[in-house]
C-alpha cells in the first residue's frame, strides 16, 4: 500500500486513525446490535399506515378504479387514485438526463404522474394507495379496491419494442424509442474500420437484475398545517438530492421540505429516485393531519424498485496487423422499462461513451443507443451505472479479438495500454486521466494470481472432470463528473465536532473515513467527530452519494472546510494569545506561536468562545464552517481481477475457485472499508454473472419474483477474494483519493465471463452470454456438441 | 394482515386436534409452518382455521422399535439432523436432511410436515419412498397406516384424507446389506432441487437386488424409475449405460424456468451414475 510520505507519523493519534489507516466504522456496534434507526423503525405519534394497490397486467388501459368499498372497510381513513392526486396539482416525477436524439432533437420524457391516469405500463405499477389505521387493515382494503383495467398487449425483450407493429407505451414515443442516442465521429470510425487488419465483432447481453438491497424502501410522511411544511423520512443516497426532487413534485417553496435520512441498508443507486408511493404518503399527510408510514414487502421490492443493467450492444473492435486497436463502435438498446428513472438511460448511452473505451488507447469511438420503453419494471442505476457494462463489452471483445488473431491475452492488453509516461492522457470521449501505471496493475495481478500455473491447475481439474477457465478483466472507470459538496464543520456545545456533508452512506460507513480527514487535518481526536448527512435542513448544497463520488468529493470538502477552520481558528488564537495571525501556526490540534511553547488547543479554543469571549469585531466570533466545495474532477480507479472458475461439464455447474483483484484507488482513506467495497461489488458481479437471472413472460409477469427463484450469490458461492493494491494518487483533489465503490462489479463482470467462456472455449464456443446458469451452461455446450458433430 | 384472515386453535392433544380440523372445512395443521405460512403470506392459500399441533405431546420422537427407525411427524429437521439413531439406522434421511433449506428453515420445520405437505421437489417425501417406508395417520375413524407407494398421489396431494393427522412416519432400519445413495442438484445449496436422487437397494455380490431410485424434482410426484430399477437389478453395475438410457421412459419431467425437461432428463441421467457409482463402492 502506498500511503503519502509523511513528517508525522510519530503523532500516535495520526498511526491510528489518520488517513489511510483501517480503522473500524463507527456505526458497526450499532449495527450489529439491531441499534441502528432505518426507516421502517422511525415511529411517529398518530402515525396511520398507507398500502399500495398494483397493476397486475404489464400494459393497460385503466377504465375504472373503484375504491368505493375499501373506503367504507374498518379503519380505512382514505384510497387514493391519480385522479385525487392530479386533482390535488402535483407534478410529475422527472428524469433529468438532458439527452438528445441523433437529430438533435432533445429524448422524449413522457409526463410520468406518481400514480397513472391513463394507462398501467408494468406489472407492480402502483394506482392507488389505501391508508388505514393499521397495516393489517390498509393491507385488507387494497385487496377490495377494485381496479378495471382493459389489458393490451404487451412488449418485453428491448429488440422487439423497436418494431412497427409492437405495443407502443407511449403516443409520443414511436417504436418505443425514448432517446435515439449517438456519440462519435461515424466517418473516422467507419474510416478506421476499412483499414483494420481485423475486426472483430460480438453481440453481448448484459443481463437484466433485480438490486435487492437488504432494507426495503420505506417512507414516513408528516406535514405540518401551521408551517405548511413536509417532511419526509427516506432511504436515498443524498436527502439535498431527494429533497429538490420531492420540491418540484410537490409545487412547494424549497424550504417547505424536509427530508430525513437514518441508516439505509443499501441502494447501489435504486433508492435515489424519488419514487411514486412517496407522493401519495405525502398527500395523505397533509389531507389527514396525520404521520403516514409505508414499507416496501419484498414482493413490492421486485416489482417496483428500479432494476439494473438490461442492455444488449453489437460491438466491434478495429485492429491493425499487430494488434493494436484502432477503433471500437457499440450499437445496441438499453432497456428503460415502462417510464424514465431518474436518471436512466445514462448507464447504456453516456457512461458506455466514458467508459467503456477503458485504460486502452483507442483513436475513435462510435456509440449508438436506442433506449426502449417496455412492459417491465424501470431500469436504472445499479453500482456502477454502465461502467461495468461498458468495460465487460470492451474486455470481452479483446478476449475474443486476441483468439482471432492468434495473439495472447495478456500481450494484446499490454501492447493496447496507455503507458504511464502518456499519461495525461485524453480519451476519445474527452476524460482526461490524470494517473494511473495500468501495466503495473496488471503485472502485479498476473503475479498475484500465479497467471503461469494454469495450465496445472487446469491438469488438476480436468482429473476431477471438471473444465477450468481463467479470465483477465481489466477495468477504468469514470467517476461522477464535478458537482458542489458541502463540507460543514460545527463544534458543538458538548465538545464534540460535527462535520456535515451531503454525500449519503447507505452501507459504505462515510463516518469513520470523513473522521480520519479531519483527524488528520485537524487533530481532532477520533471519537470526537460525528458526521451528519441525512438531515436537508442541514445542508447548504449535497451532491449525495452516486457514480463513486463520495469519498473524492467529500473529502475534499473537509479539507477545504479544515482549512477555513484553521484560518478563523488563527484569527481568533492570535487575539487569545495576543500575537500577530501571522505569527500563528497550526499543527497537530493546536495555535502556536512559531518559535515560541505557547499555544492553544482547537478543541480548547472552541471551548472558550462557547464560554464568551471579548472578541473585537474582525474576529470571527465561531470556528464553525459552512463551507460549499466546488467538488473535485471524475477520477480514474481502474485495476485488474482475475478470476478461475471450475465447470462441471455434466451438469453445467459454474464454480469460482480463485479470485485476485489489484486495484489503484489512489490514496486509500481507509483500506479496511475499501476492501469491504471490493468485496461487496465482486460478489455483485458473481451473483449477475452466476444465478441472477431475471426472468419475465410474455404477457410481462415476472416469474422470478422473489428469492426462491432468483438467484441471488450465497456465501457458499463466493470464494476467498483476495484484494491487493497498486495505488497512483489523483492528482485532482486534495487527497488523491479516487472513487472505489462501483469497481468491484467492472471487474468482476469481465473476469467472470472471460474465465467462463476460457473454460467453454473448448467446445469451440465462441461466446457465451451472461448469466451462467447451470440449465445455460448445459445447454451451451450440448449445442456446441451437436453443432460439432453435424 | 399479511395473509388472509384466519381462525387459529392450539390443539392439547391429538384427539383434540382431529376435533379441531372437523370444525371447519378447509382447516389445515400447522406444524413447522415453514411451507404454510409462507404460502399465506402470499395469500396462495387461505384456509379458515389453523389447527396448531406443536403442542401435542408424543410426536417429537425418534424411536427405534424392532428393524424399524420411526421418527414422529413433529421431530424436526435439526433434531433428525443431529440424531444418532437415524445417522446410524436411517442413513439415507441423514444424507439427505442438510439439502433440505438452512438452520433456520432446519431448526423449525418438521419431517412430517415435509412428508404430509409433499411438494415433488422436496428430499424426504423421495427418501420415504426409496426406502418403502409407510406413514401412522390418524384421523376422525381412528389409526391406520398407509405405505410410501400409496401415499403420494399428486402434485400437493397425498392419501390423507380429510381431518387426518400424519403422526409419524417409519422406515426400515439400515442393514449390514443395505446400498443407499443420494444426490441433489439445486441452484444453490439449500433451493428446492432441479433434479434429486434418493436410492436405496439391497446388495447381492457384485450386483443389486430391490433396488428402488426414486427422483425427485422432475414431476408431481417423487418418481421411481422402476425401468432403470429393473435394468440395475438384472444387469448390475453393467447395466448402467441401459438403466440411465431407461429414464427416458421412467420421467417425463416439464420445463421451468430454471431448467428444461430435456435438461432435467440429463442431470436425472448424471445423478443415476454418480449415485450408483457411489452405492457399488460406498467407501471410495
Amino acid at each position: 500500500m502506498n500511503i503519502a510520505v509523511r513528517d508525522d507519523l510519530n503523532d500516535p493519534a495520526l498511526q491510528k486513525f489518520g488517513v489511510g489507516q483501517p480503522v473500524a466504522r463507527s456505526e458497526d456496534p450499532k449495527l450489529v446490535r439491531g441499534e441502528g434507526c432505518y426507516t421502517d423503525d422511525v415511529s411517529r405519534p398518530g402515525q396511520v399506515y398507507a398500502v399500495m394497490v398494483r397493476s397486475r397486467h404489464a400494459h393497460g388501459i385503466i377504465r375504472n378504479i373503484d375504491t368505493s368499498a375499501a373506503r367504507a372497510m374498518p379503519g380505512v381513513l382514505a384510497v387514493y387514485t391519480g385522479a385525487d392526486l392530479q386533482a390535488a396539482g402535483y407534478g410529475t416525477l422527472k428524469n433529468i438526463l438532458p439527452l438528445k436524439n441523433r437529430d438533435g432533437t432533445p429524448m422524449r420524457k413522457p409526463p410520468r404522474p406518481a400514480l397513472p391516469t391513463d394507462k398501467v405500463r408494468c406489472v407492480g405499477e402502483p394506482v392507488a394507495a389505501v391508508i388505514a389505521e393499521t397495516l393489517n387493515q390498509a393491507k385488507d382494503a387494497a385487496e377490495a379496491v377494485v381496479v378495471d383495467i382493459e389489458p393490451l398487449p404487451a412488449v418485453i425483450a428491448m429488440e422487439e419494442a423497436d418494431t412497427p407493429d409492437a405495443p407502443q407505451l407511449y403516443e409520443e414515443a414511436p417504436r418505443n424509442i425514448a432517446v435515439d442516442f449517438h456519440y462519435g465521429d461515424s466517418e473516422k470510425v467507419a474510416a478506421a474500420f476499412a483499414q483494420a487488419a481485423h475486426v472483430t465483432r460480438l453481440r453481448m447481453v448484459n443481463s437484466r437484475v433485480v438490486v435487492s438491497a437488504m432494507e426495503p424502501r420505506a417512507c414516513i410522511a408528516e406535514y405540518d398545517a401551521a408551517t405548511g411544511r413536509f417532511t419526509l423520512h427516506v432511504g436515498c443516497q443524498g436527502v439535498f438530492g431527494m429533497k429538490n426532487q420531492l420540491v418540484d413534485v410537490l409545487g412547494v417553496p424549497p424550504d417547505k421540505v424536509r427530508v430525513l435520512t437514518g441508516n439505509v441498508g443499501g441502494s447501489f443507486g435504486m433508492k435515489a429516485a424519488a419514487y411514486p408511493e412517496y407522493i401519495p404518503c405525502l398527500h395523505a399527510a397533509r389531507e389527514l393531519g396525520r404521520p403516514v408510514r409505508w414499507t416496501a414487502d419484498r414482493s413490492e421490492s421486485f416489482l417496483s424498485d428500479h432494476h439494473g443493467r438490461d442492455q444488449v450492444f453489437d460491438c466491434e473492435l478495429a485492429l491493425d496487423k499487430d494488434g493494436r486497436f484502432l477503433a471500437w463502435r457499440a450499437t445496441g438498446y438499453a432497456n428503460v422499462g415502462a417510464h424514465l428513472g431518474n436518471v436512466a438511460p445514462l448507464m447504456g448511452t453516456l457512461n458506455i461513451v466514458k467508459n467503456m473505451n477503458s485504460l486502452y488507447r483507442t483513436p475513435a469511438i462510435e456509440v449508438s443507443t436506442k433506449a426502449v420503453f417496455t412492459n417491465t419494471v424501470l431500469v436504472s442505476a445499479y453500482r456502477g451505472a454502465g461502467r461495468p457494462e461498458g468495460n465487460y463489452f470492451m474486455e470481452r471483445l479483446i478476449d475474443v479479438a486476441a483468439a482471432e488473431m492468434g495473439i495472447d491475452r495478456v500481450e494484446i492488453r499490454r501492447r493496447n495500454m496507455i503507458q504511464p509516461s502518456e499519461i495525461p492522457y485524453t480519451s476519445p470521449s474527452g476524460s482526461v486521466y490524470d494517473s494511473g501505471d495500468f501495466p503495473g496493475v496488471l503485472d502485479r495481478a498476473l503475479k498475484a494470481a500465479d497467471w503461469d500455473g494454469f495450465e496445472q491447475r487446469k491438469k488438476e481439474s480436468a482429473k476431477r472432470g471438471k473444465l477450468r477457465g481463467r479470465g483477465l478483466g481489466c477495468f477504468l472507470e469514470v467517476t461522477a463528473p464535478a458537482s458542489k459538496e458541502m463540507g460543514g464543520i460545527r463544534f458543538e456545545p458538548d465538545g464534540t465536532v460535527t462535520f456535515i456533508t451531503g454525500t449519503l452512506d447507505y452501507g459504505q460507513g462515510h463516518a469513520t473515513p470523513f473522521a480520519q480527514v479531519l483527524v488528520d487535518k485537524l487533530g481532532i481526536p477520533l471519537d470526537r467527530i460525528r458526521l451528519v448527512q441525512g438531515d436537508s435542513d442541514q445542508l447548504l448544497v449535497g451532491g449525495g452519494t452516486g457514480g463513486s463520488r463520495s469519498g473524492q468529493n467529500s473529502s475534499a470538502a473537509a479539507v477545504e472546510a479544515a482549512e477555513k477552520v484553521i484560518e478563523k481558528g488563527k484569527l481568533i488564537a492570535s487575539h487569545l494569545l495576543e500575537a500577530s495571525a501571522a505569527d500563528i501556526e497550526f499543527a497537530r490540534g493546536r495555535f502556536v506561536i512559531s518559535g515560541t511553547d505557547r499555544s492553544i488547543g482547537l478543541l480548547e479554543l472552541a471551548e472558550k468562545l462557547r464560554g464568551g469571549m471579548n472578541l473585537p469585531p474582525d474576529v470571527p466570533s465561531t470556528l464553525d464552517v459552512s463551507h460549499v466545495s466546488e467538488g473535485v474532477p471524475s477520477t480514474y480507479p481502474n485495476g485488474c481481477h482475475i478470476a478461475e472458475v471450475e465447470i462441471d461439464p455434466e451438469t453445467g455447474v459454474v464454480e469460482v475457485v480463485r479470485y485476485v483483484t489489484v486495484n489503484d484507488f489512489g490514496t486509500l482513506l481507509n483500506p479496511m472499508l475499501v476492501d469491504g467495497q471490493l468485496h461487496g461489488g465482486v460478489v455483485q458481479g458473481i451473483g449477475q454473472t452466476l444465478g441472477e437471472m431475471t426472468t419475465y413472460d410474455a404477457d410481462g409477469q415476472l416469474l422470478t419474483g422473489s428469492y426462491m427463484d432468483y438467484a441471488l450469490p450465497r456465501a457458499s458461492t463466493v470464494p476467498n477474494i483476495e484484494v491487493l493494491y497498486h495505488p497512483v494518487p489523483a492528482t485532482t483533489n486534495p487527497l488523491g483519493v479516487k472513487g472505489c465503490g462501483e469497481a468491484g462489479c467492472a471487474g468482476a463482470l469481465t473476469s467472470m465471463m472471460n474465465a467462463i467462456n476460457d473454460a467453454l472455449a473448448e467446445f469451440g464456443i465462441r461466446h457465451f452470454d451472461m448469466p451462467a446458469t447451470p440449465q445455460r451452461v448445459w445447454q451451451a455446450i450440448q449445442e456446441a456438441k451437436r453443432k460439432k458433430a453435424a | 394482515m399479511k395473509p388472509a384472515a384466519f381462525a387459529y386453535a392450539k390443539a392439547r392433544s391429538l384427539d383434540h386436534a382431529i376435533e379441531l380440523l372437523g370444525t371447519r372445512e378447509g382447516a389445515r395443521v400447522l406444524a413447522g409452518g415453514q411451507s404454510l405460512i409462507a404460502a399465506l403470506n402470499m395469500r396462495l392459500d387461505a384456509p379458515p382455521l389453523l389447527v396448531d399441533i406443536n403442542g401435542v405431546s408424543g410426536l417429537d420422537r425418534i424411536e427405534r422399535p424392532d428393524g424399524q427407525v420411526e421418527i414422529g411427524a413433529l421431530v424436526r429437521h435439526a433434531q433428525a439432523l443431529g440424531s444418532q439413531v437415524v445417522a446410524r439406522d436411517a442413513p439415507l434421511i441423514a444424507r439427505a436432511l442438510p439439502h433440505i433449506a438452512h438452520p433456520a428453515i432446519r431448526n423449525r420445520g418438521t419431517v412430517g410436515g415435509s412428508i404430509a405437505y409433499a411438494d415433488p421437489a422436496a428430499e424426504l417425501p423421495a427418501c420415504l419412498l426409496a426406502l418403502a417406508g409407510e406413514v401412522d395417520i390418524t384421523g376422525p375413524a381412528g389409526r391406520r397406516t398407509v405405505k410410501a407407494d400409496d401415499f403420494f398421489l399428486g402434485l400437493f396431494e397425498t392419501a390423507l384424507g380429510p381431518g387426518e393427522i400424519l403422526t409419524a412416519i417409519r422406515v426400515p432400519a439400515a442393514t449390514p446389506q443395505m446400498r443407499c445413495g443420494f444426490a441433489e442438484l439445486a441452484r444453490r445449496h439449500g433451493d428446492y432441487a432441479l433434479v434429486g436422487l434418493a436410492a436405496c437397494a439391497r446388495a447381492d455380490g457384485a450386483g443389486l437386488r430391490d433396488s428402488r431410485f426414486v427422483f425427485f424434482g422432475v414431476g408431481a410426484t417423487p418418481v421411481r424409475a422402476r425401468k432403470a430399477e429393473a435394468v440395475l437389478d438384472a444387469r448390475g453395475f453393467d447395466g448402467l449405460d441401459e438403466a440411465v438410457a431407461a429414464l427416458a421412459d421412467d420421467l417425463h419431467p416439464e420445463d421451468d424456468i430454471h431448467a428444461s425437461g430435456k435438461a432435467k432428463r440429463h442431470l436425472a441421467g448424471v445423478l443415476l451414475r454418480r449415485v450408483v457409482r457411489e452405492m457399488q463402492d460406498p467407501w471410495a
